[in-house]
């Protein structure tokens, strides 16, 4: 059984300002959302801080979303639950999110990734440009918009990982990184 | 040509359309889950405006946030606008932004860029 204090103290040293794993559905979503953004309207940010962190949190959570929305078929696992974490340090917020994701998309998504890690801003402006201009959107999303818009306004880069769970299966994980200094 | 309204939530915007002034607002927050399923009205009544366009058209776009899905959907909604203009009506799109907000005035200059549409970039005082 983990000690309930414990816990307590990890995530008040940890400046944790949620912390969720369940299932990505709509309305605990939402509620998520609607709590960051009471939290964030007390903090001591810039209004400029404000609305970077409030738009990333936006594409993060309909990331996950969506993952859970149309859970992919070759997923075996029982329960494909996600986990979404914020934490403010001095200097930064920190966004943490995880998922399940097929080992088919792993390739893609890594490649995605790294290019759009791999761009300076003014690079990335044109090739948001031509993914928006040019890219095809489906009903559930912004076609590939999301992660090159969290680069964008973080103006960091975007680090992630994949798990291996099982041969069919991975766990991804973004960790997005704003400044408190806009 | 009726008007269309659709008054503003937590997560999508105030539309107005009207075409006997040829004033196009929308305002406030677009963050849907499905921008897809909250803008087919708005396109659906462009392109039936395509054919009933006033002779000016004003598009005013103030929007707090939006979600990439709905900068896509704008994109659309603006090129069916772009299809018309000179032809059929001189448009103007009037792009808010809350001052500081430096990413909102970015966005409307990457759509200003895309599109040939005369684009204005309003500040606005923060409430």
């Amino acid at each position: 059984m983990v000690n309930t204090y414990q816990l307590y103290e990890k995530m008040t040293n940890g400046n944790i300002l949620l912390s969720y794993k369940g299932d990505a559905s709509k309305d605990v979503l939402s509620s998520m959302l609607d709590i960051l953004e009471s939290k964030l309207k007390e903090s001591d940010v810039s209004n400029k801080t404000k609305k970077k962190m409030y738009n990333i949190l936006v594409e993060c959570l309909q990331n996950l979303y969506h993952h859970t929305d149309e859970p992919d078929p070759t997923i075996e696992i029982e329960n494909s639950s996600a986990i979404f974490m914020v934490s403010r340090q001095t200097e930064n917020f920190k966004i943490f999110t995880g998922n399940y994701i097929s080992s088919n998309d792993i390739e893609g998504l890594k490649e995605r990734i790294e290019h759009i890690n791999s761009l300076d801003l003014e690079s990335l402006k044109a090739y948001h440009k031509e993914i928006l201009n040019n890219g095809q959107i489906s009903s559930k999303g912004g076609g590939g918009l999301g992660l090159i818009d969290m680069r964008r306004k973080s103006q960091n880069k975007l680090n992630f990982e994949f798990h291996k769970v099982d041969e069919k299966t991975y766990f991804f994980t973004l960790e997005i990184t704003i400044s408190t200094n806009y | 040509m009726e008007t269309l309204n659709i008054e503003g939530s937590t997560k999508t915007p105030e539309i107005e359309l009207n075409q006997e002034s040829g004033v196009l607002v929308i305002k406030g927050r677009s963050i849907p889950e499905n921008s897809v399923a909250f803008y087919k009205p708005v396109i659906d009544w462009l392109s039936e405006y395509e054919s009933n366009a006033n002779e000016n058209t004003t598009v005013n776009i103030q929007l707090e946030y939006f979600n990439t899905s709905s900068s896509k959907c704008i994109l659309d909604l603006l090129k069916k606008l772009e299809a018309i203009h000179d032809s059929k009506s001189a448009v103007q799109v009037n792009w808010h932004y809350e001052e500081d907000d430096e990413d909102m005035l970015e966005a409307g200059e990457d759509y200003e860029a895309i599109l040939k549409l005369p684009f204005k970039m309003i500040e606005v005082k923060e409430e």
